[in-house]
């Protein structure tokens, strides 16, 4: 891991105050929360400086360091000083972990046509216990402001949910947990929230979207109609 | 008010959130009525440094006790410490952190530096002009520079969307004015703080069942038709510092239009309701507890130009917040947020759970109070707060027990675990996401 460089504390785009969506603050705050109390170091697998930038402002203190691997930083021209010019690595530099030694390793979010090839280097990276997060999305995130617009994506070609899940299971790997964020009864009661300014009763509107906020995370299958998912696997 | 509880409530405040602090700041959970913030526990740079270190000031302005000073000293210091090169303050989002560029948050901050340096100031401390500098770089390339919409003349809450929320671009102006009183020079009242108020007055209700309400906000000049009495009162210390400097009738009409519709809204506990709307239906839970110190703020600072209010029943309502611990509990009725029915006899969560942005503006409030004439050493003859607070509680509709102590706070469902944050950590520990939501 020698020469990985360590991610120092990111600084934020100068004039941003704008926050990633709803749905991908859940899941980059849940992966914050699983992976601050795990002792070894954590990797970050990065297709996007968005996924670069959002992880590495939440891991920067995990106990056993930090690291960043993002092909896409220098290549797609976007600012990189949120990260510091010497956080930067490669996919490539996966290989040159020491075998089995990660706790975790953050993977957002696999590409369809890079997705198999970047597994097989994540397997031998990881500690016997090492957890892998999967960020990925389904077909519903083009209604997501990042996936709107022609370019800026935080993926090229997303190789989704599904394709994902398949993958792990064909490389051993066991998932042992699926989040998806802003399921379908959340969508309904946001829609309901809409229904409900339309009919001019706000009061309701409001109500409906704090429940819209309660039932925002689905486990399991349903993460599968939410337009991002998380899916937490080990090692078989 | 009765001068031991005072003593023994404010006692208790300072001791709990000394347990919530960390070496970056004062952290904790966040619960409001848009969003959560359950998960990122480090500090936040937002707008609980505003009662935090004014009601430090307050209690050294009282008391002579150079350990005030210094208390707010080293939360004026956090905030210099977590300023970013391009003038935002890091995690400045309260219940949107962790992000930079919270509204109001950041020229809530601004205000308390600003505070801070002009008490250092009249003490003829030689390095107060570090936190007017801190709050100039803010005011000037943040609010002006990247929220100020030349074209429109308009405070925006977005650097590109021509939003306009009264009760943030209040604490923006008041913010600025007060950089004026300092700096002394007086450019940036008309030029932007008068427009500022005379936006606010413009979403202010004249006539009718609603008469004085601000609008929360208006979106490309339509107005939203909703209306918080917590937002409310927050517009009138601007209104009313706009009014002292300029001597304008309209900004202390408004102010005082605006307070009068808050009391005609106060139930006949003390507490009021979350949000009123034109159609005059209400969605009355969560009832603030810790935050209508603003509200309590507001009717003392109006009382000198003819504001008749009486206060008791808002302060006892404020004071049965205070928790065995010495924190203040957050609101009453959580639970209802969705069904808006009256709260079951158990709290939830959230209710309990004392937030450091919460806490801060009864702290603001009851230490003006003792301004007024009460003796500050009363919080020293105070006796210790309790170590741990439990109390039954409910989450999502299941029994559970709160737990605090000045390590940890958890929620416990039965011999399950559902929430731990243990105090300095920057992350909750268990914040399970299947039960919790932003």
């Amino acid at each position: 891991m020698s020469d990985l460089v360590q991610v120092g504390t990111p600084q934020p785009l100068v004039g941003s105050a704008e926050r990633p969506s709803l749905e991908y603050q859940h899941a980059f705050d849940l992966i914050a929360v699983a992976l601050h109390g795990l002792e070894g170091p954590v990797a970050v697998l990065a297709s996007h400086p968005f996924h670069a930038r959002e992880l590495a402002a939440r891991l920067d203190t995990v106990q056993g360091g930090l690291f960043l691997l993002a092909d896409s930083l220098e290549s797609n021209g976007e600012p990189t000083a949120c990260l510091g010019p010497e956080s930067m690595g490669k996919t490539r530099h996966l290989e040159q972990v020491h075998a089995s030694s990660l706790a975790a390793l953050v993977w957002a979010e696999p590409e369809r046509d890079s997705g198999p090839g970047v597994l097989q280097r994540i397997g031998p990276a990881m500690a016997p216990a090492g957890v892998l997060h999967v960020v990925t999305s389904t077909l519903l995130r083009r209604f997501l402001p990042e996936w709107r617009g022609a370019a800026g994506h935080p993926a090229q070609h997303p190789a989704g949910h599904g394709a994902t899940l398949r993958w792990l299971h064909r490389a051993g790997w066991q998932v042992e947990q699926r989040f998806g964020f802003h399921g379908p009864r959340s969508v309904l009661w946001g829609l309901a929230a809409r229904a409900a300014v339309v009919v001019g009763r706000r009061d309701g509107s409001d109500r409906c979207l704090a429940a819209m906020r309660m039932h925002y995370v689905v486990c399991g299958a349903e993460a599968m109609m939410a337009p991002v998912a998380l899916l937490v696997a080990r090692k078989r | 008010m009765d001068t031991r509880i005072l003593g023994r409530v404010l006692a208790g405040w300072v001791a709990w959130l000394e347990t919530m602090h960390t070496p970056e700041g004062y952290g904790g959970p966040v619960a409001h009525w848009w969003q959560n913030c359950l998960s990122y526990t480090g500090a936040g740079l937002d707008w609980r440094y505003e009662g935090i270190i004014t009601g430090f000031l307050n209690l050294f302005r009282c008391s002579g006790d150079p350990s005030w000073l210094a208390r707010a000293r080293r939360a004026g210091d956090e905030l210099l410490r977590g300023q970013l090169p391009d003038g935002r303050f890091r995690h400045s989002s309260f219940e949107l952190n962790p992000y930079p560029g919270g509204t109001p948050h950041e020229a809530a901050c601004d205000l308390a530096l600003l505070r801070l340096a002009q008490v250092l100031r009249e003490r003829d401390q030689p390095d107060w002009s570090k936190y007017l500098d801190a709050a100039q770089r803010n005011l000037l390339d943040v609010q002006l520079g990247v929220l100020w919409d030349q074209r429109r003349r308009l405070y925006r809450d977005h650097p590109r969307l021509p939003c306009f929320v009264p009760n943030k671009a209040a604490t923006f102006a008041e913010a600025l004015c007060l950089l004026d009183e300092l700096s002394g020079d007086w450019m940036r009242i008309d030029r932007y703080v008068l427009v500022t108020l005379e936006a606010v007055l413009a979403h202010q209700v004249r006539g009718g069942a609603l008469d004085g309400a601000i609008h929360q906000y208006s979106q490309r000049g339509n107005m939203v038709p909703a209306f918080y009495p917590f937002y409310v009162a927050r517009c009138v210390p601007a209104l009313l510092m706009g009014y002292i400097h300029t001597g304008d009738e309209p900004l202390i009409d408004a102010a005082l239009r605006a307070m009068r519709f808050v009391l005609r809204w106060q139930y006949d506990d003390g507490s009021f309701p979350q949000a009123v709307y034109a159609s005059g239906r209400v969605n009355r839970y969560p009832h603030w507890v810790a935050g209508v110190g603003d509200i309590l703020r507001a009717l003392r600072l109006l009382e000198p130009y003819g504001l008749q209010a009486d206060r008791a029943a808002a302060e006892a309502w404020l004071l049965g917040g205070a928790q065995t611990h010495g924190g203040m509990r957050t609101a009453r009725g959580f639970a209802a947020q969705v069904s808006q029915r009256g709260p079951d006899k158990l709290p939830e969560f959230r209710d309990l759970l004392p937030v450091a942005g919460w806490g801060d503006k009864a702290f603001c409030y009851l230490t003006e109070v003792l301004l007024d004439g009460q003796d500050a050493a009363l919080l020293a003859r105070e006796p210790p707060v309790a170590p741990l607070y439990e109390e039954a509680c409910q989450f999502r509709g299941m029994p559970c027990l709160y737990r605090e102590d000045g390590s940890v706070i958890e929620l416990w469902h039965g011999n399950d675990l559902w929430y731990r944050w243990r105090k300095g950590s920057c992350w909750a520990e268990v914040c399970p996401p299947e039960r919790f939501w932003k």
